[in-house]
Formats: structure tokens, C-alpha cells, sequence
């Protein structure tokens, strides 16, 4: 298991939803995903990758194989939500959450093992969209030289 | 020179294997390991301690049958076994690629292997590396899934214990 990057990783993870009938890469970043109402879409969505960790397993991390790592990568979708079609808008969004997880699982697993963790749920702040949070824990090698 | 005052952790170590080929034995420096090592039953005579004793009285105390020391470690699995690839799994078990490793044993059906633990020394201004080396090891090997899956290698040491 070769080192891989965690811009590599979100990259990867990125590339496939691009890719994906139905969603649109946003140009915001992950944390202000969301924020701004007027500037979502339906399908929209951003990859982050909030956390690093030294996976917790006894290692010795040797400068030459790096480290064994935990990486929490995020997914946020956004779907729409209208005042006269609410439930079906609510499927709508689990249906693109659905998707984006089916996606993510099928990247290339060289040097990367993907694993699903949660999805969160909610609306913006005025209901004009429901975002879902899709949090997958990515296991890889961390170059440490 | 005097003692170093450096204390050891995990960081520091290594772990190679080596057979009993002559001159130049086949030899890996195991990927991965935890390390875990653990060395067990180091005694000055290498016997096992008799107390001979009658009605609560010692009589004496005796050197009795050797005894043999045991020492474990494990490593993380990235790869079992192939024909050219050079694994742990392997050259534990004389198969792939080191099919045709040699025991360090001589005039025994046993296969042992040598192993080093390197203790890293001079980084830290010691005057030099620290190693346990550990001859005529009989190893078994245990493989359990997990995350990550780990190749578990014990073994009973048979020949000399050099510690520099």
C-alpha cells in the first residue's frame, strides 16, 4: 500500500461525483457550502476533507512506509426544497444522497480503502434547500518523507 | 563509553529476518511491523531454577533443564505470498520466494531463521546502533483480520542471543 495524498484522495472523490449524471461541482469551499442559499442548485456539491488521523493501531511510523491514516472526507449535497412538494423534494434528496454514496464507494481503491460512515440531514436556514452531509472515513498511507 | 541516556520507544526500532545460507543468507527487512516485539525469558544460565527442598527445609538450588527464550511481533499485512515479491508470510513459512531459504540450523529437519531487532542509536548520539540478534528462532505465524489485518510471528529462540 503506496502513500497516497489527501488532495489526492478529495480529488478522487470529486472527479467521480463530477462525473455522475445529476450533480455540479459548487466553487465554494466545503465549510461555506450551504451558507448562502441563493447560491445553491439542485445537485450541487462540495468535497472536504476536515480530518487527518494516525490510524489508531500501534505503528511505528517509519519515515520510509509512512504512517497508516484515517482520513474523514465529507460530501454535501444540496436538493430542492419547495413549499408545495416537500415530501417528494425530501426523497429527492435521499435519492442524490443515495447516488453520491454508491459513487464515492466505487472509486479506484489503489492505495485507499473508502469506508461509508453517515449521512446528516437538514434544511437551510430559510428551507429553501436540504443539504445532506455524507461523512466516509478514507484508510491510507501517509508519506512521511 | 559511557551508558546511553536516551530512552527507547517503538520509533526507533527494526526488525530483519535472515536465513542460513554461507556466505550471504537471504534477508528482509520486515515492512510494517507495529512495533511490538516482545522478548521473553532471558535468563543468565538459560536453565531453569530447581529448588530441591525436604519438610519445608531448602536443601539447594539448582541449574535444571535449558530453557529457551520466546519472542513475538507483528506486522501490518500488505502482502501473503508470491513467487517473486519479498514477504514476511514467506520467508517464515520457506515458501514463494524464499522457497529455497536455508535453516540456521545445521544437522536438524527444523527450519530457524535469525532475527535483529535494530534499535536506532546513533541519531540520538548514542556511539552506535543497538541490537538484539537472536539465532536459531523456530517461528510460527498467525494471521488475523482486523484494521489493518496483521501477521502475528512467535517463535522460540534455540541458538545464541547477542545483545551490542
Amino acid at each position: 500500500m503506496s502513500a497516497l495524498t489527501v488532495a489526492a484522495i478529495r480529488q478522487r472523490v470529486e472527479a467521480a461525483l463530477v462525473a455522475e449524471s445529476g450533480f455540479t461541482k459548487s466553487r465554494f469551499h466545503p465549510d461555506l457550502f450551504g451558507l448562502d442559499a441563493r447560491l445553491l442548485m439542485h445537485g450541487a456539491f462540495a468535497v472536504g476533507a476536515p480530518l487527518t488521523e494516525a490510524h489508531p493501531t500501534t505503528q511505528r511510523q517509519r519515515r520510509a512506509e509512512g504512517v497508516l491514516a484515517n482520513t474523514s472526507i465529507s460530501v454535501r449535497v444540496a436538493a430542492n426544497h419547495r413549499a408545495d412538494n416537500q415530501v417528494a423534494d425530501f426523497d429527492a434528496l435521499l435519492a442524490l444522497e443515495g447516488t453520491a454514496i454508491t459513487t464515492v464507494e466505487g472509486i479506484s481503491r489503489e492505495n485507499l480503502h473508502i469506508v461509508f460512515e453517515s449521512a446528516a440531514r437538514e434544511p437551510t436556514t430559510e428551507f429553501e434547500f436540504l443539504l445532506s452531509t455524507i461523512t466516509f472515513r478514507a484508510i491510507h498511507r501517509l508519506a512521511l518523507q | 563509553m559511557a551508558a546511553s541516556t536516551v530512552i527507547k520507544h517503538l520509533y526507533d526500532g527494526s526488525i530483519t529476518i535472515e536465513d542460513g545460507a554461507t556466505p550471504t543468507p537471504a534477508s528482509l527487512s520486515i515492512p510494517f511491523t507495529v512495533g511490538d516485539l516482545s522478548l521473553d525469558g532471558l535468563m543468565e544460565s538459560q536453565r531453569a531454577v530447581q529448588a530441591y527442598q525436604t519438610r519445608g527445609t531448602l536443601n539447594s538450588v539448582r541449574l535444571a533443564a535449558r530453557e529457551f527464550p520466546t519472542v513475538t511481533f507483528s506486522a501490518q499485512l500488505a502482502d501473503l505470498s508470491d513467487g517473486t515479491d519479498q514477504t514476511l508470510v514467506d520467508f517464515a513459512l520457506k515458501q514463494g520466494s524464499f522457497g529455497s531459504n536455508v535453516s540456521t540450523l545445521t544437522d536438524s529437519d527444523v527450519y530457524a531463521v535469525k532475527l535483529t531487532l535494530t534499535v536506532e542509536g546513533t541519531d540520538l548520539g548514542d556511539a552506535a546502533d543497538h541490537t538484539i540478534e537472536l539465532d536459531d528462532v523456530h517461528v510460527t505465524v498467525a494471521i488475523a483480520e482486523g484494521e489493518p489485518d496483521t501477521v502475528t510471528i512467535s517463535g522460540t529462540v534455540y541458538g545464541s542471543i547477542t545483545m551490542t
